[in-house]
């Protein structure tokens, strides 16, 4: 009896030091959306001036649960990841950067050629690596934002969603989705511009654009510990805001 | 579960090690971008370490609760990057070096241990074990695949993959436990065998089958009872799944190897001190080997004191309409049935199954 009281006290002590880390309030989940005239072309450089006049928002991620069997044990820690929002010449422009030690982007080898005959015709474009997957960041939108926030499991029938995928080792890619394992190649990919650089990965999307009040969520994954699939770092829905 | 299901046996006291079912595959099918590496079938010498390198010993299939098992990937070192030979060199440029791999030493490939041998009491022994994917009842890749790109085709039980639906996630990989299923970096979708589905479907067998000189593989439908697969596996009971203990179901079946017997054994049984051990085959194909041992060698017995064994017919298999049995759709309709408990032994149908028919 006396060990239950005494564990009571403890959790009425904690919980409040918990609470005080990182309050949970909606003003906490928009992404600001900027302003600005500057030309496409500049705005994929991730330096450009143009993104200090835009808002960093510091995106809150989650590890997926444990629902794939194939998933190491090992517990992870979430990067840090900032997003940075603009809005020019009716394109959507978002700056992504997370923390990421290591680069992975697994290309396969170039054709053989130089060992005699058509090197055309005798060769062909080997595999290189068979256990190694790129790092990976998506944004997800509803394809239709009407006010109702889709699953974050990709959506859902009534709600699909719009996904703007970016790969290390092949690029963009968008996709559109009804839920987990619906997701369909649209047939499109976007301009973008990536770098690595001091741990960090700097990712720039030029998207179509999105309404102001747009519901947007963001997932990461990182090549080195095999991340793919729904082996990843998600945030929850957050709120593209005008400023 | 499928309706029917395409199998294929291999008689292991035939094989040559020649290989050439793993060329002719390769020219059919692993001719393609991103390919080279890949032998969807391949043939390795057993006691080795095979294809990809320790493929049996790092997991994969189910564990006795029924959840996935799922392995480590297999490195592209693993499996052996392709190499090429230094032909220009010494055909054109006059080196007097000797035709040799080029680039990168190499330290694994497919066959890579081919021939070597293993000590059993002053007799060495090995066998050849040709592999292609095992078209499983219960595949673990299917249910690992989180893309639902992998599917059973319920017509005649080849499995599969959809290229459009795959996105290169490699779980099927680590969940089969033969390593049957390869990874093309070049398209990020992943690939395996197709047992030959479109030749079937002209009234071809398997490329791997029809090139085959040892005239080892049978290939059938597991419940039609006309089927030399069916009699090898379900009547006669003379062939095995690899790694039965998996719990995937394979279905592609083997006869024990069993020859040549020690040196010193001349009249005795061949399960009596036999030269490959018992205990290794009972790994690989499960502990009812010793009864299919026992069953053969009967067998020999009755061939070999003037009489007949249909079985041994069989097994010699002259001609391709002894060893094969293609059956159009049309035909597959009208197989069967197949007696109940048959079908819950191949796992057509399941024990709830089985108690409501």
């Amino acid at each position: 009896m006396i060990r239950i009281v005494f564990a009571g006290a403890v959790m009425a002590f904690a919980m409040p030091v918990f609470g005080q880390e990182k309050p949970a309030s909606a003003a906490n989940l928009r992404v600001r959306v900027a302003a600005s005239n500057a030309e496409a072309k500049d705005l994929l450089d991730a330096k450009a001036s143009a993104w200090n006049a835009a808002e960093p928002i510091n995106v809150l991620l989650s590890r997926t649960p444990r629902v794939y069997q194939t998933e190491p044990t090992a517990p992870r820690t979430a990067p840090k990841f900032e997003v940075r929002a603009i809005r020019s010449g009716g394109n959507l422009f978002v700056r992504l950067q997370w923390e990421d030690a290591t680069k992975n982007a697994p290309q396969a080898p170039a054709k053989k050629s130089g060992e005699g005959g058509d090197a055309e015709k005798i060769y062909k474009r080997p595999t290189g690596e068979t256990s190694s997957f790129p790092d990976v960041v998506a944004l997800m939108v509803p394809q239709e934002p009407k006010g109702a926030f889709p699953s974050l499991a990709m959506g859902d029938k009534n709600n699909p969603t719009r996904i703007f995928y970016w790969n290390a080792s092949r690029g963009t890619q968008e996709l559109t989705s009804t839920g987990r394992a619906m997701q369909k190649p649209a047939g499109r990919d976007f301009p973008h511009r990536a770098d690595h650089a001091d741990g960090k990965w700097t990712v720039v999307l030029q998207l179509p654009n999105q309404p102001d009040g747009c519901p947007v969520a963001f997932a990461v994954w990182d090549g080195e510990h095999q991340d793919r699939d729904g082996l990843k770092f998600f945030s929850i829905w957050y709120v593209l805001t005008d400023k | 579960m499928s309706k029917h299901q395409y199998a294929m046996v291999m008689d292991l006291n035939k094989c040559l090690g020649c290989q050439t079912c793993t060329m002719a595959c390769k020219k059919q099918w692993t001719d393609g971008d991103g390919m080279e590496y890949m032998y969807w079938n391949n043939v390795e010498t057993r006691p080795g370490k095979g294809y990809p390198r320790n493929w049996d010993g790092i997991g994969g299939g189910f564990d006795r609760t029924g959840h996935l098992a799922p392995s480590p990937l297999p490195s592209a070192e693993d499996y052996g990057h392709a190499w090429e030979y230094n032909y220009e060199d010494r055909l054109f440029n006059g080196s007097q070096k000797p035709v040799m791999p080029s680039g990168k030493k190499q330290n694994w490939g497919p066959n890579w241990d081919e021939d070597q041998g293993q000590l059993n009491g002053g007799d060495s022994f090995y066998f050849y074990l040709p592999r292609i994917c095992n078209h499983c009842t219960h595949p673990a890749c299917v249910e690992a695949c989180t893309t639902k790109a992998i599917y059973k085709r319920e017509e005649d039980g080849i499995v599969l993959i959809d290229p459009e639906r795959c996105r290169g996630y490699r779980h099927c990989i680590q969940a089969c436990p033969y390593k049957k299923i390869y990874y093309n970096e070049v398209l990020g979708k992943s690939q395996k065998c197709i047992f030959c589905y479109p030749r079937l479907e002209q009234g071809k067998v398997n490329a791997c089958a029809a090139q085959c000189p040892g005239r080892l593989r049978f290939v059938g439908l597991l419940d039609d009872p006309e089927s030399p697969v069916h009699k090898l596996v379900l009547k006669y009971k003379v062939a095995l799944g690899l790694l039965p203990e998996r719990g995937t179901g394979p279905n592609v079946y083997y006869v024990p190897p069993f020859n040549p017997p020690r040196a010193t054994n001349y009249g005795k049984s061949l399960l009596q001190d036999p030269r490959i051990p018992l205990g290794y085959l009972r790994y690989l194909f499960g502990p009812q080997v010793d009864d299919v041992l026992r069953h053969l060698e009967a067998e020999l017995k009755t061939a070999q004191s003037g009489g007949t064994s249909e079985l041994l017919q069989l097994l010699i298999g002259r001609d391709a309409e002894t060893r094969y049995r293609i059956v159009d759709p049309e035909t597959m309709e009208v197989i069967g049935p197949m007696p109940t408990q048959q079908l819950v032994q191949v796992g057509l149908i399941n024990r709830k199954q089985e108690s409501q028919r």
